[in-house]
């Protein structure tokens, strides 16, 4: 009988779920971290063999995370195909092993690895795109994960249900306390990917694969809002010093100290940008985006 | 390793209080609308999986929170660690306590494993050498979870497919022992114990009635899967005849404890889970569904799959 401690084996088998390389490669590594062979450790039967125990371990570790990504990137797994997908997740999983209790969190770093590890020295443009796009549909999606879970406005009965004009006269009156909707985000992109969205979600309604003939977008700065009304996502546009000054909010800063930061950083005036920020306010607030 | 710290039971009749909930699904996210649009029968309780819930504001909450409002809910958790050398989490204790203050749980639950080691989370239900070691180890953690937590704590066995060569106690002897020295309850998934059963060759009906059969506060079901010489524990098919005849054994001799229906693959609409569910009325009653045990002639089974509920909408 052995006499390995508790710890030496969550030590082993861990190490065999978590490391890079086929069943061989593991065990190999395992036995170099903690010096446990195989056999005196699990228990083989005339049916299964002990490789073939720790192996449905081994191979649900990683395909039990893979379908957690693909639920939450859904959008990019249809846009790159399944196999494209798996390969990244699976190279996502081995290099980012989990590090919370949450598989929420298991994203997190998703659209960032995929920015990293995209092929360099490409000078043709198409192609360029077409690496370029996934961690910026990564970053949308994680994104949209966040706001559908963050505090929203739901319980604010006040804050989404009057008309503009009455926003508006609500506004003139009392600016001071408007602050950014807890569940609001905002992103910028390299690409405007709200049309190849839309494109994917309808493939993805009508359970078709991605048509060679997709239109994809141009390389342009992209600023947007997510957010959350009444538990519905959605997505907005935003011009730049929108972008800026809903940044300042989620930052705490009051509405007309944001305008002030984002008139400074686009170096314009602080008076032009009152106006512009004071059409727009009840709109940004109908919108999800602000809330008094 | 920790040192063992014996402490006075968790309050003794606490599992006694608790009484038989009836007939229960888990709350998955694909039932929302369904559960938000109709008057929901057929069920008497729900059971959510605590982690998806945790640091949720979305409308996973809004759909839990109607709910609580008309049946009882129960807290099944796949993060604790319980049985992991490396210390509690007191995070996630903290923020499983506060959703429990939100859901005001039944009781709460999670599974006789280890999730991961140093940090890392493996996020499957690994399994527990079982020794005098770890017996003494995963006793000092359920005391201290019972005494963070205020209430007593109810763990499932897990399905295993691997045995320690180690292991010296069996695992109605790990939990006997585990109950009789902590006062936490058990919740007795028929359908692991046939996995295990099937796949390490012992009788599962010996298994059962060698457990501690008066700290058994709830039972799942769930369909597995046959793939090559393996059964694996997917929760995504009917459940079996076999599962069934256990299922039957069990409450014969536990008397009328709580019962649930797993599905967290390939969900079925909500009337075909409820129609599974009612199944095991009629078990009790006498009659058991051939059912047969599904083969799954594709590669890439996976083992209690531990659905993250994806906010829809
Ligand atoms: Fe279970």
């Amino acid at each position: 009988m052995s006499e390995h401690s508790l710890r030496q084996v969550q030590h082993w088998l861990q190490t065999v779920l978590i490391v890079r390389g086929d069943l061989d490669d593991k065990l190999l590594q395992a036995y170099a971290h903690d010096g446990v062979m195989l056999d005196t450790l699990i228990k083989s039967t005339d049916k299964i063999s002990a490789q073939q125990r720790v192996d449905i371990y081994a191979a649900g570790y990683v395909l039990r995370l893979v379908d957690c990504l693909r639920c939450e990137f859904s959008l990019l797994a249809q846009y790159m195909g399944d196999t494209l997908f798996s390969t990244f997740a699976k190279a996502f999983i081995v290099t980012v092993p989990s590090k919370s209790w949450s598989l929420y969190y298991l994203g997190e770093q998703f659209a960032e690895f995929l920015a990293q590890t995209k092929p360099q020295g490409i000078i043709d443009v198409a192609q360029q795109t077409m690496v370029d796009l996934p961690a910026q549909i990564a970053l949308f999606e994680r994104t949209k994960s966040e706001v559908l879970v963050a505090q929203g406005l739901e319980k604010n009965v006040t804050a989404t249900e009057l008309s503009i004009e009455q926003q508006m006269l609500t506004c003139l009156v009392n600016n001071t306390d408007i602050q950014a909707a807890p569940c609001l985000r905002v992103i910028t992109l390299d690409y405007p990917i709200l049309e190849l969205i839309s494109q994917i979600e309808a493939c993805i309604a009508k359970l078709e694969v991605m048509p060679d003939e997709l239109i994809l977008p141009i390389q342009q700065p992209c600023y947007l809002a997510l957010t959350r009304i009444h538990y519905r996502f959605r997505v907005w546009s935003l011009a730049h010093w929108q972008y800026l000054l809903l940044g300042f909010c989620i930052q705490g800063s009051s509405f007309n100290m944001a305008i002030k930061q984002t008139a400074l950083q686009l170096e314009v005036s602080s008076d032009e940008l009152t106006s512009d920020a004071m059409m727009w306010l009840p709109q940004a607030i109908n919108m999800g985006l602000l809330f008094q | 390793m920790t040192s063992y710290i014996q402490k006075q039971p968790f309050a003794a009749s606490a599992i006694e209080q608790i009484n038989p909930l009836g007939f229960g699904l888990g709350l998955r996210s694909e039932h929302y609308p369904y559960l938000m649009q109709k008057p929901v029968t057929g069920v008497d309780w729900f059971e959510i999986i605590s982690e998806n819930y945790i640091d949720n504001y979305g409308y996973g909450r809004h759909v839990l929170e109607q709910l609580m409002a008309d049946f009882p809910i129960v807290m099944h958790g796949v993060s604790m660690n319980i049985g992991s050398s490396s210390a509690l989490d007191f995070d996630y204790l903290e923020k499983l306590k506060a959703l429990a203050d939100f859901v005001k749980p039944a009781w709460i639950s999670d599974h006789l494993c280890w999730t991961g080691f140093a940090g890392v989370n493996s996020h499957d239900l690994l399994p527990m050498p079982l020794t005098e070691e770890s017996l003494k180890h995963v006793i000092n953690r359920v005391n201290q979870v019972q005494d963070f937590l205020q209430r007593p704590l109810v763990l499932e066995n897990p399905s295993t497919y691997l045995e320690f060569q180690n292991s010296s106690l069996t695992e109605p002897e790990f939990f006997t022992q585990l109950v009789e020295q902590t006062q936490c309850a058990m919740l007795l998934d028929v359908n692991n114990v046939y996995v295990s059963a099937y796949n390490h060759g012992f009788c599962p009906r010996t298994y059962i009635k060698n457990l501690p059969l008066k700290s058994i506060v709830q039972m799942h079901l769930a369909g597995p899967t046959l793939s090559g010489h393996c059964l694996i524990d997917t929760h995504d098919k009917p459940v079996p005849e076999p599962v069934w005849e256990l299922y039957q054994l069990a409450q014969s001799l536990c008397g009328p404890v709580s019962t649930l229906l797993e599905w967290d693959a390939n969900i079925p609409a909500f009337p075909e889970l409820v129609a599974e569910l009612n199944k095991a009325k009629t078990v009790l009653a006498g009659q058991i569904p051939h059912a047969p045990v599904q083969n799954n002639h594709q590669q890439g089974c996976i083992s209690t799959p531990l659905v993250l509920a994806k906010e829809k909408l």
